[in-house]
């Protein structure tokens, strides 16, 4: 596998904070702009592509480019949710294939734990067709994972226990992250005590609500051989809803039906080729339903795959989440997907957490679902290199 | 009648006759013409073909419930401080999945639960569609 040629994430940056009282959320974009920029070798001056999702305050993307100063000729403010950071270096990847610009500068930041829920209805959500049938009756987002969780329960058999099993073992990650929002390790008891958040989901199996920001830089690949850092070249990517259907959708299976396996083909890769695994882990269940739906497991058989220690790192089938992952490292502004890019990218480059590094680790996934696995999902999964 | 919050829907041009129905409970389950499927959430046209003959009948307003969800505590808005909401979808008998609310002790309900509607009436146009236990309900 070789992606030779083509653009690659050349910077990336986790802002270190989980709780920023003291900043704007435009600061905190600029401050992680600056550290993917600063990783890379790059300025300011060098980005001619910006991408950024409704995290950003203002006019689409358009206000933080004014706010950071940038020059571009290319920009992306589709907002997907927590998968729309990983869309956007999709559409970056084609966009300098395509001649549009060189560096492409994707930002996140967010700060629900101490600048309100985020969680309020905005006047974009009170204009969608589905609104009037959903928002009256009362549903949280935990809910629509709650009731997906139960129905996935109910076909497959799937226990509380096995959902715990995913938040055990990002616990057993986070343990190395000094930065973890929750850095220590819980048991499954520990997440089956805890109180139902949206039964039959408990508030271990949900991710941490932490203020933060992120940033990756990509770039066409005259500029990546003219950097010193290790790059990660983008093998292949894939973008798919999952709606509800007309009434007939499915509440146990995401969008990485169709995402993954257009994503592994461009890379021309195998699930043996892979590595390491980031996955969207904004509940255990989506975790679950993921790892079957990108194929390393048959469907209905994720619970009994996280609970046998499927997921742990290096060792285990599918190393995932090393970082500590949404569940316990870092969810910043309510949005996943970022930081799922930095793990992968963290591995490829071999620098994860010495004792969670996967030796040798040449193809990792991100892989992120935006929206609600409960109602209507994008999910976005990219194949990653070690150039 | 449940206790639950009655917040009001948002309605437009699309969906104002569908809302006015609930007030008369009566749920109107949309249909598309040339295809012959009941599709929910209520549209003008059908997701399935693109069609805009759209005919609207009564549901039958029998269904059971597909998957539901006990939120310990409401988060936001007028369901802030309410305890133990069940929020559902119910299969109806005319096979189309609708987002709702169970009504009464969340333990007698399972999936499978065979429920009925009733109304609530909301402080706008449109009450609000929730679902009962059958009262000679299996499963």
């Amino acid at each position: 596998v070789s992606g030779r040629g083509r653009p690659a994430i050349v910077g990336a940056f986790e802002h270190p904070l989980r709780e920023a009282p003291g900043l704007s959320i435009s600061q905190l974009h600029a401050q992680a702009a600056a550290g993917a920029l600063s990783d890379a070798g790059l300025t300011f001056a060098d980005v001619d592509g910006y991408c950024a999702a409704g995290d950003a305050p203002g006019f689409g993307a358009v206000s933080m480019a004014e706010y950071l100063g940038l020059t571009v000729r290319w920009l992306d403010s589709t907002d997907t949710g927590g998968s729309a950071n990983l869309l956007h270096v999709a559409n970056a990847v084609a966009a300098i294939e395509a001649g549009l610009c060189r560096v492409v500068l994707v930002t996140l930041a967010g700060k629900p734990r101490t600048g309100g829920s985020g969680l309020e209805v905005t006047g974009q959500q009170t204009g969608a067709p589905e609104h009037a049938f959903e928002q009256p009756f009362g549903p949280t987002a935990a809910s629509f994972y709650g009731m997906a969780a139960r129905r996935h329960m109910h076909e497959y058999g799937t226990t509380p226990e096995q959902l715990a099993a995913v938040k055990v073992t990002a616990s057993q990650h986070a343990r190395h992250n000094p930065h973890a929002f929750l850095p220590h390790v819980v048991t499954v008891a520990d997440v089956l005590s805890s109180p139902y958040v949206a039964e039959p989901l408990h508030r271990l199996d949900c991710c941490v609500v932490t203020d933060g920001a992120g940033a990756v830089v990509v770039a066409r690949d005259d500029v990546v051989r003219s950097l010193d850092r290790p790059p990660v070249r983008v093998l292949g990517s894939g973008v798919a809803p999952r709606t509800m259907d007309g009434g007939r959708g499915d509440l146990t299976s995401t969008g990485a039906v169709w995402s993954g396996p257009r994503a592994f083909a461009e890379a021309g890769i195998t699930h043996a080729d892979v590595g390491y695994a980031s996955i969207y882990d904004s509940f255990t269940i989506t975790v679950v339903e993921t790892i079957e739906d990108l194929g390393f497991c048959p469907k209905g058989h994720g619970g009994p795959f996280v609970a046998e220690g499927g997921l742990r790192a290096p060792d285990g089938p599918l190393p995932f989440n090393t970082d500590g992952g949404g569940l316990c490292n870092n969810h910043p502004g309510n949005r996943g997907g970022m930081t799922k890019m930095l793990e992968a990218v963290r591995q490829l480059r071999g620098e994860a957490a010495p004792d969670l590094q996967v030796p040798g680790c040449e193809v990792a996934i991100a892989h992120a679902t935006g929206g609600r696995i409960g109602a209507r999902v994008c999910s976005a999964t990219l194949v990653l290199g070690a150039a | 009648m449940s206790t639950l919050p009655t917040p009001a829907p948002v309605t437009n041009p699309e969906t104002s006759a569908f809302w006015a129905a609930t007030d008369r409970d009566v749920l109107l389950l949309p249909t598309c013409g040339p295809c012959g499927r009941a599709f929910w959430y209520p549209r003008a046209r059908c997701p399935a073909c693109g069609s805009e003959e759209v005919t609207w009948n009564p549901a039958s307003g029998r269904g059971v419930v597909h998957s539901f969800s006990v939120i310990r505590r409401g988060v936001t808005g007028p369901y802030r401080e309410v305890e133990g909401l069940v929020v559902a979808y119910v299969e109806l008998d005319e096979g189309v999945c609708i987002l709702t609310n169970l009504v009464g002790d969340p333990d007698q309900f399972a999936v499978g639960t065979e429920v009925e509607v009733e109304f609530d009436r909301s402080d706008g146009i449109g009450s609000l569609y929730r679902f009962r236990r059958r009262a000679e309900a299996s499963g």
